[in-house]
């Protein structure tokens, strides 16, 4: 990779926080931010009218969280700045040097997009915050508001179930990405880490990177590829490097290496080295000579900037075209010979096997371990430890030496591993997994004769841990008081199956029922001991309920049932006193701290005057040289400064809290929805939405218990 | 002069040993053809005929893997060692000879010159004259190559052999001569130009040219007579790559000597363990007298991925050029060449090329006739190229039916594919690295390896190996198993690395599962010992003059008892002892303490001015013997003074580390000052340069993050084990003390705080 230009900013770039924006309506600038809450904007084609003037600064004196341009205000015909930061959202026109709006947002700036909503006209600036997801036109005005299940990490816009309007693709915290449609959840993916960065391909493609170091490409919300890597990435962008019409992903790693891959096969095509860790990639026409050129900062400062090459044009034509085929042709030939290696090696070693078999083997049936050893593996719950014990055993003598365990959500890393002393022929792995999700475990098990065999079989096996895994069947328990109660039009063996499917220790038979439409089943959980019933009534046909005091685990049964059965729209009433207590001091608190916060403000207000005096007071002092009093001038001073900084302690403190509970009151919010599909899913959080701008809290509850607001 | 070689598949076969490849001399045609044998125990001899391999001959299998394969000095016959017997064979593929000899050792290496054989084993060198026994040598310590040449004016050959102990030893017959120390244990040695033997110019008593290679990755040439070695000139050690800053090269493996750039002088080739094959032009060949002083250029490198086992060059293509033909350790056997046509991996060009060159004088009027010719030329290429794609599509295609049939076979046997044994090589090495003062392991495997689980009885630090992308996963261990960790393979390769770095005092075994990609999947299980005083490497002698600690033991024990409690202890130890009374002298890697041990029949003393080193030596000791029931008395001498100047040596380390720590911590306020004031000009001078050289703090701040914990570590045993030697079982009050002490270090108060009193 040979850069095209390169220079250096000469002032440290925050991870993330680059964008580039033409504030004038065409010439771009780099927009950064830097250390101490300040917006860094170089503007090098200002530099016939204003030499000095090359980097300027926006003092915003808060952290920054993110820093996006856009033409938010269609008829300006120009970009303007949206600066986001813990508590709030500032949208600045650099040209006219003035606010478009600056809003506080309760629920915090994490990342800001800008695109198009459907429904929604005119373009929006969409903020992702603590378990919510905003959008605001150029006034300001609130148009778009839905809650998602954790923090918000990441925003984007992909089309991505191929219907022609981009769909908001949002990461959050808990590892998910979900592709929302309006207030619709089109689908959730699992990831494996937080999700740090989701950018669009194009069509229906999209990159993401993950905090562990992952970076990878979705097809239509299915996984093309992913690679992981040691090193953080810190940055992904997409653009057309190669000049062949589609666009590779590029990472920017915290080791100061950029890579770009190819987006089919997810190939290493090129890279190049920085000295410190790369903070951005962005891409943009910066010399204003037509042509986009890809633009990496790194966190020191430096940028250097690449063009797509020109090969890929010349790729085309028609002399290096013979070359291009040719060179094809002999990766393909390398490739043919090394499978043809390959191939060798494996039919020797099969025609030595079957040749030592047949000469020495067929009495004794002793290879690496006894030829017909096999290995059984089963699930069962642990009560005691509150885990999933993984059986694994092999049908002779055989002792398994270790275990490798790989397996998504299941453990700390991605794999794990044991080594049981001594080696015996049947192992129990302990896992607990942390989430409810359904995975499949690729199980390698080395086997052995004895403790000393220097060689080991390995067995490789794939076993799936049903989503509800951490639920054990009971014969009796107490019915918990919570429970969420819907109709579904389906017979109890249908029912039956999916326990069979989501569960583990299901027999095989249903048991004989009491009622030819009736089934109860219980169970308790293990990382709790909570009890959790699910029955369906014979009086009513159809009528299900689950019995439980955790709405969450509620919820997210609902979702698997409504996915099994292939329910789209599902009403449901619930009612769950426990978490509704909870709730309701969850809002008592919200109402305090925001009294809390009132009354702090105001005193700062009182001190910071204080301050100003007392500076004055000193100066005066000085100038009469009144020394005496002019100490005691600043001892007040630095007292009262001991003040500030205690009172923004404590105001930090609550604010924090602050944050805390209207994150609680948004999962809420997402809990009361996921009992619902479809149609009354969104009207669910529409509603609350309502209820709380209006803050009629009575409303709420209703809202979550029946899925109706009060008119409804 | 920039220079490209393109890669020529000649071969596969099954694993190689090192030295198993000879190019044979020009024979009737100009063309050269090969040799190779590898595990399976067959020799074959082939050459390329229009780009395409051709068997020459094949020899039966020989019954155990081939260990070696070389040329009779000036005569075309094919000398072969094949575990303890040694196979002649002529140029036709006859078997003209067989010796079976009574060596208990594998014939590693191997040196024919007219009736004579030398035969170099793990430790032990053999002479054979006309198939009898001649002599043999006992040497010191494990022999990494061999080779003969005339140094000495006598009847026979003088031997040079490149040992494991950082030594380069002369033999004349059983008799040794010269022992030349060098930069790092020697693992392959060669000749500059042709052997003096096959050279006719070369007279007894003239400088032989040779060059030798390192396991530190040092590549020295060097001018040897009767009376002494000079080192004319060599490779650094150290290599630049982009984004990685500079790094190590990798041991070299085998070393060759050949005109490949066509310069009219000697170009040196380096094969080495991690792949990397370089050339590196040694000095414009009219100034061929003193070329060996110039510095060598770099010419061209490529790397193979897995380790190259032999190297050679000659005409084997048929061409003009002098090419390198190499072997690799899964077996490939591969050619570079300066040709062009090569860039074809058909062969189809090299085909065309051969043709042209049979066909003389006719290319002359073809060329004349110009264009239209060669557009048919083309079109013939074209077509030749689709037949021998098909053909080798045809091959896979069979080869998947076949392999697929053999499995089913197979599974019919045994339904979950249990092999019967694997086939699959897999072999490793555990090395120290002094300089970072943390151990290497090493892993190579025949075929790609799919996953590496480890697992270790004591703590081990695994450091991150710069250069793979396989990804790290530990699990939890247990007091069992402190250490649970695996890696999965990203990149497809058949070669891996771990870093690790061990607590000196604990003694453990580390064990790896390798997992290679084949089926019937197999694992294989490596095992290495980790010894107490593991961070201690060889040194030739010790320092006179500085204060030791002294550690004098006396009882009923043999020297061999006392060698072998040793060897758990420390690396690098002979197998056995060579003396009736051994000397050792050690070198602690990361702090340069040093130990010395001196140990006979019933007496053994051991200095060492690190009393960490003296105190794990005694327990070690004292464990051992009372497993072998011998009463062994021991008296242990702890020096005052020792404390001051241990302290003195880990001092510019703790000092440094110290610093480091503090200047990073400053680095982020005094970067927010900058941008708040814009200037800096009024802060102290040593923040400024603090500010200055921010990044650098970062980054070697980075690269070592945990040192300053394992140096306070370090200092803090060193103290509980001075008073443990002096009976106090616990010092656990003063450590906290001195933690404290060592928190806000200074040299006078850790030194004071030494030498109090404890009560």
């Amino acid at each position: 990779m040979i850069p095209a230009f390169q220079f250096a900013l000469g002032h440290q770039v925050l991870q993330g926080l680059v964008t580039v924006g033409r504030y004038d309506g065409k010439r771009p600038c780099i927009s950064a931010g830097t250390t101490a809450g300040k917006v860094l904007i170089h503007c090098p084609h200002n530099r016939i009218e204003n030499p000095q003037n090359e980097v300027m600064f926006l003092n915003i004196n808060r952290k920054i969280t993110s820093v996006v341009t856009g033409m938010l205000h269609p008829a300006l015909q120009r970009d303007v700045l949206m600066v986001g930061t813990q508590t709030s959202l500032m949208v600045y026109d650099v040209e006219e040097n003035a606010d478009l709006f600056f809003k506080e947002v309760h629920d915090g700036v994490n990342v800001i997009a800008f695109g198009q909503l459907p429904g929604i006209e005119q373009p929006v600036c969409v903020v992702g915050g603590n378990c919510s997801v905003q959008a605001f036109d150029a006034e300001g005005g609130e148009l778009f508001w839905t809650v998602t299940g954790d923090n918000v990490s990441s925003l984007a816009f992909c089309d991505v179930d191929d219907d022609g309007h981009p769909e908001l693709l949002v990461g959050t915290e808990d590892f998910e990405i979900r592709a929302l449609k309006s207030e619709e959840v089109l689908k959730e993916i699992t990831e494996t880490d937080v999700v740090l960065r989701i950018e669009p391909l194009h069509k229906c493609r999209f990159a993401y990177a993950l905090m562990h170091g992952t970076v990878g490409v979705y097809d239509k919300l299915s996984r093309a590829w992913r690679v992981k890597s040691k090193n953080r990435v810190n940055c992904i962008d997409c653009f057309d490097l190669d000049n062949d019409g589609v666009p590779e992903l590029i990472a920017g790693w915290e080791n100061g290496k950029v890579e770009v891959r190819n987006e089919k096969s997810g190939e290493v095509i090129c890279k190049d080295y920085f000295q410190a860790p790369v903070a951005a990639l962005v891409h943009a026409d910066y010399r204003l000579d037509g042509r986009e050129t890809l633009m990496c900062l790194t966190s020191e400062g430096d940028v250097r900037g690449w063009l797509p090459s020109s090969s890929g044009a010349e790729h085309s034509g028609l002399r290096s075209g013979v070359a291009a085929v040719e060179a094809k042709e002999n990766d393909s030939w390398r490739e043919l010979t090394a499978q043809k290696a390959e191939l060798t090696q494996e039919l020797a070693s099969f025609k030595e096997q079957l040749k030592q078999y047949k000469s020495d083997g067929k009495e004794t049936g002793q290879g690496v371990i006894p030829t017909d050893t096999k290995l059984n593996a089963s699930l069962k719950a642990n009560k005691t430890h509150g885990t999933v014990e993984l059986h694994l055993m092999t049908s002779n003598y055989s002792v398994i030496r270790a275990v490798v365990i790989f397996a998504e959500h299941l453990f700390d890393g991605e794999a794990c591993m044991l080594h049981p002393l001594p080696p015996s022929n049947n192992v129990i792995v302990q896992i607990s997994p942390a989430k409810d999700v359904q995975t499949t475990m690729n199980i390698k098990a080395m086997t052995g004769v004895t403790l000393s065999s220097v060689q080991y079989h390995v067995f490789e096996l794939n076993y799936t841990m049903p989503k509800f895994a951490m639920y054990h069947q009971v014969d009796e328990t107490q019915a918990p008081s919570g429970a969420v109660t819907f109709v579904v039009q389906e017979r109890p063996n249908r029912i039956w199956s999916w326990i069979q499917r989501s569960f583990i220790s299901i027999p095989e038979q249903m048991p004989a029922a009491t009622g030819s439409n009736s089934l109860e089943v219980n169970f308790i959980s293990l990382r709790t001991g909570e009890p959790l019933c699910i029955t369906m009534s014979s009086q009513q046909a159809g009528l299900m309920t689950i019995r439980t005091d955790d709405m969450e685990t509620a919820g997210e049964m609902v979702q698997d049932l409504c996915g099994f059965l292939q329910v789209t729209e599902l009403e449901s009433s619930a009612n769950f006193p426990a978490e509704m207590e909870k709730f309701q001091q969850v809002l008592t608190r919200v109402d305090e701290y925001n009294a809390v916060r009132m009354k702090l403000t105001a005193e700062m207000a009182d001190s910071a005057n204080l301050v100003k005096a007392l500076i004055v007071k000193a100066e005066d002092y000085r100038m009469l040289s009144d020394m005496q009093h002019l100490k005691k001038a600043f001892s007040s001073l630095q007292q009262t400064n001991g003040d500030l900084i205690a009172e923004y302690n404590k105001r930090a403190n609550n604010h924090q809290q602050l944050l805390a509970q209207l994150k609680e009151v948004n999962m809420m919010i997402q809990k009361a929805a996921k009992l619902r599909m479809g149609h009354a899913k969104s009207r669910v959080v529409a509603a609350c939405r309502q209820a709380i701008k209006q803050n009629n809290i009575m409303g709420l509850f209703q809202i979550i218990r029946t899925g109706h607001d009060a008119s409804g | 002069m920039d220079i490209q070689l393109h890669r020529l598949d000649l071969l596969q076969c099954g694993a190689l040993q090192p030295g198993t490849l000879e190019v044979l001399p020009v024979g009737k045609k100009k063309q050269q053809k090969i040799a190779v044998g590898d595990d399976t125990g067959i020799l074959q001899v082939f050459y390329l005929k229009k780009g395409e391999v051709q068997y020459e001959w094949k020899s039966p299998p020989l019954g155990r893997e081939i260990s070696s394969v070389v040329m009779q000095m000036a005569k075309d016959k094919i000398f072969v060692g094949c575990g303890q017997s040694i196979h002649g064979f002529t140029r036709k593929g006859k078997e003209f000879v067989k010796i079976k000899t009574n060596l208990t050792e594998t014939i590693n290496h191997l040196f024919v010159e007219e009736n004579m054989i030398w035969t170099g084993g793990e430790y032990i060198l053999n002479i054979y004259d006309n198939c009898k026994d001649f002599g043999f040598v006992m040497i010191k310590d494990r022999i990494n190559d061999l080779t003969c040449a005339p140094i000495y004016p006598g009847e026979i050959l003088s031997t040079v052999v490149a040992c494991q102990d950082k030594c380069l030893r002369v033999f004349q017959g059983e008799k040794a001569f010269h022992e030349f120390a060098v930069e790092g244990s020697a693992t392959a040695i060669g000749f500059h130009g042709l052997n003096p033997v096959d050279n006719p110019t070369h007279h007894v008593g003239d400088p032989v040219q040779m060059i030798y290679g390192t396991e530190q990755g040092v590549v020295g040439l060097c001018s040897l007579d009767a009376k002494s070695m000079r080192r004319t000139g060599g490779l650094s050690d150290r290599q630049n790559r982009p984004g990685a800053g500079s790094s190590r090269r990798a041991r070299v493996c085998c070393l060759h000597t050949a005109d490949i750039s066509k310069s009219g002088a000697l170009d040196l080739l380096v094969g080495r363990d991690d792949g990397t094959l370089e050339l590196w032009g040694l000095g414009d060949a009219a100034l061929a007298a003193q070329r060996l002083d110039q510095a060598p250029t770099p010419l061209w490198e490529t790397c193979l991925q897995e380790s190259i086992r032999s190297l050679g060059s000659g005409h084997v293509t048929g061409g003009d050029f002098v090419e390198v033909v190499l072997a690799t350790y899964g077996g490939k056997v591969l050619a570079f060449t300066p040709s062009s046509a090569a860039k074809d991996p058909t062969g189809t060009q090299m085909a065309q090329q051969e043709e042209k060159a049979e066909a003389g004088t006719s290319l002359m009027t073809r060329m004349v006739k110009g264009h239209k010719s060669s557009d048919l030329e083309q079109a013939e290429i074209k077509q030749e190229r689709a037949r021998r794609f098909q053909a080798l599509e045809q091959e896979v295609a069979r080869l998947k039916a076949e392999t697929d049939k053999a499995r089913k076979d197979y599974q019919n046997l045994s339904s979950e594919q249990i092999a019967m044994q694997t086939t699959t090589k897999v072999s490793h090495r555990f090395g120290l690295t002094s300089e970072e003062a943390c151990y290497i392991l090493t892993i190579e495997s025949q075929a790609a390896i799919e996953l590496i689980a480890l697992r270790a009885d004591v703590e081990v630090d695994l450091l991150d190996h710069s250069g793979t992308s396989a990804i790290l996963s530990r699990s939890r261990g247990d007091p069992q198993n402190p250490l649970l960790a695996y890696y999965r393979m990203q990149e497809e390769g058949s070669r891996f690395q771990i870093r690790l770095r061990t607590v000196e005092g604990l003694s453990g075994t580390l064990s790896a599962f390798v997992v290679p990609a084949t089926q019937p999947k197999t694992a294989h299980l490596i095992s290495v010992s980790i010894k107490p005083l593991a961070l201690h490497e060889k040194t030739p002698d010790v320092s006179p003059d500085i204060p030791m600690n002294e550690l004098r033991l006396s009882g009923p024990f043999t020297v061999t008892d006392m060698h072998s409690w040793l060897a758990q202890c420390v690396n690098e130890l002979p197998s056995r002892p060579t003396d009736d009374e051994m000397v050792i002298c050690y070198r602690s890697t990361f702090v340069g303490t040093q130990l010395y041990g001196r140990y006979s029949k019933g007496t053994a003393i051991f200095r060492s001015d690190s009393i960490t080193t003296i105190s794990v030596l005694k327990d070690i000791i004292s464990k051992e013997a009372t497993g072998k029931k011998i009463q062994v008395s021991m008296n242990v001498d702890v020096k005052e003074e020792t404390f001051a100047h241990f302290l003195e040596l880990v001092h510019p380390k703790l000092n440094y580390q110290h610093a480091l720590t503090q200047q990073v911590r400053m680095v982020e306020p005094l970067r927010e000052v900058q941008l708040q004031e814009g200037e800096t000009k009024f802060l102290h001078p040593e923040l400024q340069s603090v500010l200055d050289q921010a990044s650098d703090i970062q980054q070697q701040f980075e690269l070592q993050p945990q040192k300053l914990a394992f140096l306070h570590n370090m200092v803090i045993s060193a103290y509980r084990h001075k008073w443990r030697l002096r009976g106090y079982q616990s010092v656990d009050h003063r450590i906290k003390d001195l933690q404290k002490l060592l928190e806000s270090y200074n040299l006078e108060s850790v030194s004071a705080f030494f030498s109090e009193s404890i009560d």
